[in-house]
């Protein structure tokens, strides 16, 4: 009885982790009836997210209060990755086949594995990022200072030619100031910032004038300075964030080197989350393992009350049940499909930084196994339910547990659990396609 | 909103610009200049790139710059001059600022080849920066000229033995090119190579060159077919017995070969299956357990011919085995139950090694050491001479991967013209639509399963022997969304596509070592792109390409069009 009840809490514990994975899917599939594949590889970001935060500010520290700033670095990392892929790549795929979007997700799952595997220790891309960011910056603050409606479907790139010429300018004029002198001196950030202002103004009217013959509207002089001076200031900020931050010069007495991700990186150990494990009567129970349950009880419960208490979570029920309608009806589709990608990833976030307290190390390639499983745990408790990914998740990984312990012979082993788990998948999706809580029905013709 | 303007229609002439006198005379200085510079000295260095330091003797890069700028002579004087008959028919002013800009940024590439290789600019000989110039007028010229009215190029017909020597020549091309290509062994020169073969099949396409090659291959498609293999069959003796090249070439057919049968799955019937590695695993597993490798588990040791049907028979019923219950899901689901499927595939080979299961794979390690083929008494692993070249082991086996790759192309071909291949793309345009018109979709569905996973076994009985081993990790998930990337880069149920998008996925990284890290990372990226702006493929067919694009008006037409004229060839 008591490997039963081993099994139990190894079960629950995997499964907890599975859920919190699987609602990520639910919650996509069910908006925008999209296989977000790469919903693994948004999991796999959380972890690295959590362990870049802590070794950007705590390294070395043990404290449990560090527990939540981690998670919140976590929650960064992966929503933003969730979003900028649903910007990027799936958004412009909203109507094509459905055999694009699912390529396009293989596509982005490799891609993420091969970025942090090849970029994770080194973080000169950062400085990419924060170019691109402020550029963006630049444009959103110019275009509010502007009147002209720049998201009218009919607007091409050349409407918006002098605010981002204004923006672009001021980033490049930094590139080559960065390229040239490295260090941070008041007089250098100075020069930076005002003479990004000053340069981009001019080539956003430069690009203006090019652009005013094909050119729907006319965008003000002082939208253009706006654009460029808040690109400065950006990028200048994000140049001191690197260089006093990311590449810190040492730390405690050597310098400082990021893992690299090519092999298992560690991930922190805390007070009162890892450690010794707790024991009742011969159970085992690992503590990370009650953080794990805990977290996925809380976020259930707090899931619910987003789903069916908020605005926002009762626009994400509309849209799920007739996206149309839901438009008529003055909601905003495209914002409740990026709350969907962002709310899957902060839970993602959570299985993140549990899996590394688990298992005591990442890796670059957990996110695909873990979201394949997860994916099952979906589909087995009914694909677009949240509760149902919730219920799924736990009964596979109960059933995964049980199958090790109870399998007799040589099929039982922990080598074969991952097969019994993708033979549940073939068996759940031929015999009850609904699922177990079986909201809604798949596509079976 | 005030101040959204519609643009002021263009007057006429503004589309047309009047001629510029010089632009004709600039884009022949620009040739000259071209082909005299390829003639002098480009590199101080005599070591990197091919030697190219000789003044008045070119080396292999130089040719390709005279071969780019001879192109643009003959645009040139299709433009004006002796061959404006020509001009007629192909728009030589796009071909000309496409060879134009192209021989730039070769030359471009070539003189940063040559300062990263030997130090800096200073390597750079005069010849090179005559060349650019050359380059430069070529561009600017092309640019200046004014574009033309073109007459229906589906109206250009030449005496039939002229087309078919078309034919011809362009194979003997593609083989000449093809042997250069991999004969290059630094990096720097097969990428300036694959640039100069870009710019040439781009200008080919711009000026209509290749509309033509389309409808004459329409015409004689038997020539078509058997110049190609009689250039697949003779590229074994350009290689002169290195091996290098030739196992590169089997890699590529096999792939070439799998790709093909996943084409029926995807292309013909699609059915998204993401475990189809599992199926050239069975294959290749079948077949190794069956040869006469000392890690072999099974006693019976039947001749290959044997061996080839049991393999493909029992990838056929694992296909069977998978499609029966799973085709009844569609889309999404189905391609995660393969994907599963092939995970358990791997999974069950890394596990049955006498401790876990029964021992039949020998676990993780793998079956190693399997012997060469025998067939008729010929054994694959010997060397030959034909003709005074040396055929190695790995050119024995490239004849027979060329068999196969035919038979799996034939069986492609006639599947897709046959009741069944009309069956398949009326499941995959609407399901329901070709249930109620009487298609029995359940069976066809199944049967795309099965012939897939059959042609895929039958591939992998001859990878097993090729490679001389099989292992698990031979058949990890990646390998099949390689497959799939081939499939989508080349065309989905297209045969040019497909073999193009496997040569390129499987050539590239070969050539390119030291972008092997990066390879990966660049296959995610293309995969996105290509969905986001070309989801049909390269080689497009037609109507593949109007699913993608339905509101696409003017294509409809084309495709209406082309229906037509393919009708009146048969």
């Amino acid at each position: 009885m008591d490997q039963f009840f081993q099994q139990l809490v190894n079960g629950l514990t995997l499964g907890s982790l599975y859920a919190l994975i699987a609602v990520g899917y639910t919650v996509v599939y069910g908006i925008v009836q999209l296989i977000n594949f790469a919903h693994g590889e948004v999991f796999m970001i959380g972890a690295f997210g959590a362990l870049t935060t802590y070794l950007l500010f705590f390294d070395g520290k043990t404290s449990v209060w560090i527990l939540p700033v981690m998670i919140v670095g976590a929650m960064i990392a992966s929503v933003g990755t969730a979003v900028l892929m649903e910007r990027v790549a799936y958004r412009p795929l909203r109507n094509a086949p459905r055999l694009a979007p699912l390529i396009t997700a293989i596509g982005i799952s490799v891609f993420l594995q091969e970025f942090i595997r090849l970029f994770y220790e080194r973080p000169g891309w950062v400085v990419a990022v924060f170019a691109g960011l402020a550029i963006a910056l630049g444009y959103f603050v110019g275009s509010t200072r502007t009147d002209a409606h720049l998201n009218h479907p009919v607007s091409r790139w050349y409407d918006r030619a002098p605010l981002l010429g204004g923006a672009g300018g001021a980033v490049a004029l930094w590139a080559v100031l960065r390229l040239s002198t490295k260090d941070l001196n008041v007089g250098l950030i100075a020069a930076a910032i005002v003479g990004g202002a000053i340069v981009g103004t001019g080539i956003g009217l430069l690009a203006g004038l090019a652009a005013r013959r094909q050119a729907r509207v006319r965008i003000s002089l002082q939208a253009t300075a706006a654009s460029a001076a808040t690109a400065a200031v950006a990028s200048e900020v994000g140049w001191v964030i690197f260089k006093e931050l990311i590449t810190k010069p040492e730390h405690n007495g050597q310098p400082f080197e990021w893992p690299s991700a090519k092999q298992r990186i560690p991930f922190p150990q805390l007070d009162v989350v890892t450690g010794k494990a707790i024991t009742i009567g011969n159970v085992t129970i690992q503590r990370s393992a009650i953080f794990t349950v805990a977290a996925l009880v809380m976020c259930a419960i707090l899931l619910w009350f987003f789903i069916n208490r908020t605005r926002l979570g009762r626009g994400m029920q509309a849209v799920s049940q007739d996206p149309d309608t839901a438009r008529l009806m003055g909601i905003n589709v495209d914002r409740i499909i990026v709350v969907a990608f962002a709310l899957g990833a902060v839970l993602a976030a959570i299985a993140g930084v549990s899996q590394g307290l688990q298992n005591n190390n990442i890796d670059f390639r957990m996110g695909f196994l873990a979201g394949l499983k997860a994916f099952t745990a979906a589909v087995l408790g009914g694909i677009g339910n949240v509760y149902g990914a919730v219920v799924g998740g736990l009964v596979l990984g109960v059933v995964e547990a049980m199958a090790t312990q109870y399998i007799p012979g040589q099929f039982g082993g922990s080598t074969w659990k991952d097969v019994w788990a993708f033979i549940i998948l073939i068996l759940v999706l031929v015999f009850r396609p609904q699922g177990l809580l079986g909201a809604r029905v798949v596509d079976r013709a | 909103m005030t101040d959204v303007k519609t643009p002021p229609a263009e007057p006429e002439a503004a589309a047309q610009p009047p001629t510029k006198p010089i632009a004709w005379p600039l884009g022949l200085a620009g040739v000259v200049l071209a082909v005299v510079g390829s003639f002098l000295s480009w590199s101080y260095d005599d070591r990197i790139l091919g030697d190219l330091s000789l003044n008045f003797y070119p080396g292999g890069l130089q040719i390709l710059a005279i071969i780019v700028a001879v192109l643009a002579l003959i645009l040139l004087l299709a433009e004006r001059g002796p061959l404006t008959r020509l001009g007629s028919w192909l728009d030589a002013t796009l071909g000309l600022r496409v060879l134009g800009a192209g021989l730039v940024l070769y030359m471009a590439l070539v003189l940063v080849a040559i300062s990263t290789d030997s130090n800096g600019l200073i390597n750079v000989n005069p010849g090179g920066y005559v060349c650019l110039v050359g380059a430069v007028l070529l561009a600017v010229s092309a640019w200046m000229l004014p574009l033309r009215q073109l007459r229906d190029m589906s109206e250009a017909k030449l005496p039939g033995w002229a087309e078919i020597l078309a034919i011809a020549v362009l194979m003997a091309a593609v083989l000449f090119v093809a042997a250069y290509a991999l004969g290059l062994q630094d990096a720097w020169s097969f990428v300036l190579c694959l640039i100069f073969i870009a710019v040439v099949a781009v200008a080919l396409f711009r000026t209509g060159t290749l509309t033509w090659i389309g409808h004459v291959s329409q015409r004689h498609r038997k020539v078509l077919t058997l110049a190609a293999f009689v250039v697949a069959f003779l590229f074994p003796f350009t290689q002169n017995g290195s091996d290098a090249n030739m196992s590169i070439a089997n890699q590529v057919l096999i792939f070439g070969a799998t790709a093909m049968g996943l084409n029926i799955v995807v292309g013909l019937a699609g059915l998204l299956d993401l475990g189809y590695i599992a199926f050239l695993g069975a294959g290749a597993y079948t077949a190794a357990v069956l040869s006469n490798s000392a890690f072999a588990t099974v006693g019976w040791k039947p001749p290959f011919l044997v061996v080839m049907l049991v393999g493909s028979a029992v990838a056929a019923t694992f296909g069977l085995i998978i499609g029966t219950p799973t085709l009844r899901v569609s889309g999404d689901y189905l391609a995660i139950v393969t994907l599963g499927f092939g995970e358990i595939f791997r999974f069950s080979m890394g596990n049955l090694d006498g401790n876990n299961g029964p021992n039949l794979t020998n676990g993780p390690n793998g079956i190693p050491g399997i012997p060469d083929l025998e067939l008729f008494g010929f054994n694959f692993g010997d060397e030959h001479t034909v003709a005074g070249i040396d055929l190695g082991r790995f050119s024995n086996y490239y004849f027979l991967l060329l068999v196969l790759i035919g038979f799996v192309i034939l069986v492609f071909a006639r599947l897709n013209d046959s009741r069944i291949g009309r069956g398949w793309v009326a499941i995959r345009e609407d399901e329901k639509a070709a249930e109620a018109m009487g298609v029995n979709v359940f069976g066809l569905k199944l049967l795309a399963f099965a012939i897939g996973a059959f042609l895929a076994g039958l591939a992998g009985t001859i990878k097993a022997h090729q490679d001389a081993a099989v292992s698990p990790d031979q058949y990890q998930f990646i390998e099949s969304a390689f497959l799939l990337a081939a499939i989508v880069l080349g065309g989905m149920g297209t045969i040019a596509g497909v073999l193009l998008g496997a040569t390129i996925l499987k050539l590239l990284p070969e050539k390119l070592r030291f972008f092997s890290e990066y390879r990966l990372l660049m296959f995610g990226l293309l995969l996105v792109l290509m969905m986001r702006f070309r989801p049909e493929g390269l080689v497009a067919s037609r109507r593949r390409q109007l699913e993608f694009h339905e509101e696409d008006e003017q294509l409809a037409v084309a495709v209406e069009e082309e229906r037509l004229v393919v009708e009146e060839a048969k």
